[in-house]
């Protein structure tokens, strides 16, 4: 088991009010890496989120936490897609989220104005959140989930709103904390964008994850394995499980066959796991570039 | 659990949401002292039906106030939603405690009663306030959001078993043997200031007894909206 990994979800779904918003999704999170989650409006982005961050309860399935920092527990930084317009002040809101959160007062204010000069927002004195732009309360929105300095962070669509350059400096903030050990979920549509920060990409639509693939960028000479297989009928939702297995690139399921892609150091380990899962191998490719 | 307690208030203190069931509440209570001497537990029994019905107003008004999205992103800082929605009442209930305070302290020390309330009327007078104010608040978190969830139907349903609730020491009373188990599920705040009348009459150690039951009707009522809320999440 990988010791870096931080959170898991295992066949986790939900429901609400009778439907079924998300279907037995599987997600291992490392610290150190980004995860960009896709898919069209309605496809359980939100909800997957909301489960990472423990704040909604899988209705079937499990929600791990095995790699807690010092305190004993994950630090979890959350951003929503959109922040109300509150009538509080930037700062004082901030002040509030930092009290709840237990940091000092010394170092909620040292934290803030740092954050805040980070993002470059440009408020009144005095002037509440809810005479702000879509853009200052998406500021306001990712400041408060960093204010912690999070260990697992999650952002749902966090561009939404965001100038150019307020982009540029998101994308920068987002490789320091990478590069610091901090594990990063974005949600968004933005696939060129997604692209740039993510080392996976989840796919999702009608809330199952129809594919789980390292970005475009990251293809380039990278070689890998592809192995085809056809699983029992019985055992065509296990297929899925296998998308979090360690070195996983890439998989495509569809009814009854499945492709995945590997590094090759994991390819051995894959074979053995799906042929004693139940699992018919067709084929084993070998490749590098573009994953075909 | 106190910065969240604090952030609530600054919440709700510029939501001006207060506004409206204050002014009723001290209005009303000032409208009807305007008249003077008055009966001590009479007065007190009334002040204290006032504040059931106040109370139902004032959490119904403020348990959804903050929206949903800004909801789960501080129970994310707080690292528990039991802990959220436990905040939220205890807010309420330093509120519940002032009004209380005010119902009590009010009549009796601007001379508005026949005579000073003798030391065990005091203690009644604040207990029967007090546990009326928490009954009000464990009936209306229920037709809130996180509770039974808000339709068309939750604010006449609200009313009706405030009025039910109010009219339970004489309702149950006329139920045949049969019915007489409806006298548990009904909320004990008719119950409480007949308990307060009667205060004179029967002995100090029944009063107890009822303000201890509408107590514990509440904290029922109040954790079992604690723990759905936390269990139901964001």
């Amino acid at each position: 088991m990988n010791s870096n990994v931080i959170l898991r979800l295992v066949q986790a779904s939900k429901s609400l009010k009778g439907k079924t918003v998300l279907n037995r999704v599987s997600l291992e999170l490392s610290r150190g890496e980004t995860v960009a989650v896709t898919g069209p409006n309605g496809s359980g982005k939100t909800t997957l989120l909301k489960l990472l961050a423990g704040l909604s309860a899988p209705s079937s399935g499990k929600r791990e936490v095995s790699g807690a920092g010092e305190g004993g527990t994950l630090v979890i930084g959350y951003a929503p897609d959109h922040l109300p317009k509150l009538k509080f002040t930037a700062r004082e809101y901030l002040n509030h989220m930092g009290s709840i959160r237990g940091l000092d007062a010394a170092t909620r204010t040292r934290r803030i104005e740092e954050l805040l000069q980070l993002v470059d927002l440009r408020d009144k004195p005095g002037q509440q959140m809810k005479f702000f732009s879509k853009g200052m309360l998406q500021k306001v929105n990712l400041v408060q989930a960093l204010l912690g300095d999070p260990e697992l962070l999650l952002l749902d669509e966090p561009i939404g709103g965001l100038d150019e350059e307020a982009q540029g400096a998101l994308a920068s903030l987002l490789l320091r904390l990478r590069q610091k050990g901090t594990a990063i979920v974005v949600a968004s549509h933005e696939q060129a964008l997604v692209d740039q920060w993510a080392n996976r990409v989840m796919t999702i639509s009608d809330g199952q994850v129809r594919s789980v693939a390292a970005p475009a960028g990251l293809e380039e000479g990278k070689r890998w394995r592809r192995i085809v297989c056809q699983w029992p009928q019985e055992k065509a939702e296990d297929a899925k499980t296998f998308a979090i297995w360690p070195g996983m690139l890439r998989c495509r399921t569809e009814r009854r066959q499945a492709v995945y892609w590997t590094e090759p150091a994991s390819s051995d380990a894959l074979l053995r796991e799906l042929l004693e899962a139940g699992a018919s191998v067709e084929s084993v490719t070998i490749g590098s570039g573009r994953m075909m | 659990m106190l910065s969240l307690a604090r952030y609530h208030l600054s919440y709700y203190t510029r939501s001006y949401r207060y506004l409206a069931p204050l002014i009723a509440y001290v209005g009303f209570l000032l409208f009807i002292y305007t008249i003077s001497p008055n009966p001590v537990l009479e007065s007190f029994a009334f002040s204290s039906v006032w504040l059931f019905v106040i109370s139902a107003w004032i959490v119904w008004g403020f348990a959804d106030l903050e929206p949903e999205a800004s909801q789960a992103v501080t129970a994310s800082h707080a690292g528990s939603a039991a802990a959220y929605h436990a905040s939220k009442l205890m807010l309420m209930a330093a509120v519940g405690l002032l009004l209380t305070l005010f119902a009590v302290l009010y009549p009796a020390l601007a001379g508005k009663l026949e005579r000073g309330p003798y030391p065990e009327e005091w203690l009644a007078a604040v207990a029967v306030h007090a546990a009326m104010f928490l009954l009000g608040m464990g009936v209306a978190l229920w037709f809130t959001e996180r509770g039974l969830g808000r339709s068309a139907a939750s604010l006449p349903a609200l009313i009706g078993i405030l009025v039910l609730s109010l009219a339970s020491g004489k309702a149950v009373a006329q139920l045949p043997d049969s019915l007489a188990f409806l006298r548990w599920l009904l909320p004990p705040a008719g119950i409480l200031s007949e308990a307060l009348i009667g205060l004179e009459r029967d002995s100090t150690g029944s009063a107890l007894g009822v303000v201890l039951y509408a107590v514990a009707f509440a904290m029922l009522l109040c954790g079992g909206f604690v723990s759905r809320a936390a269990a139901k999440k964001f």
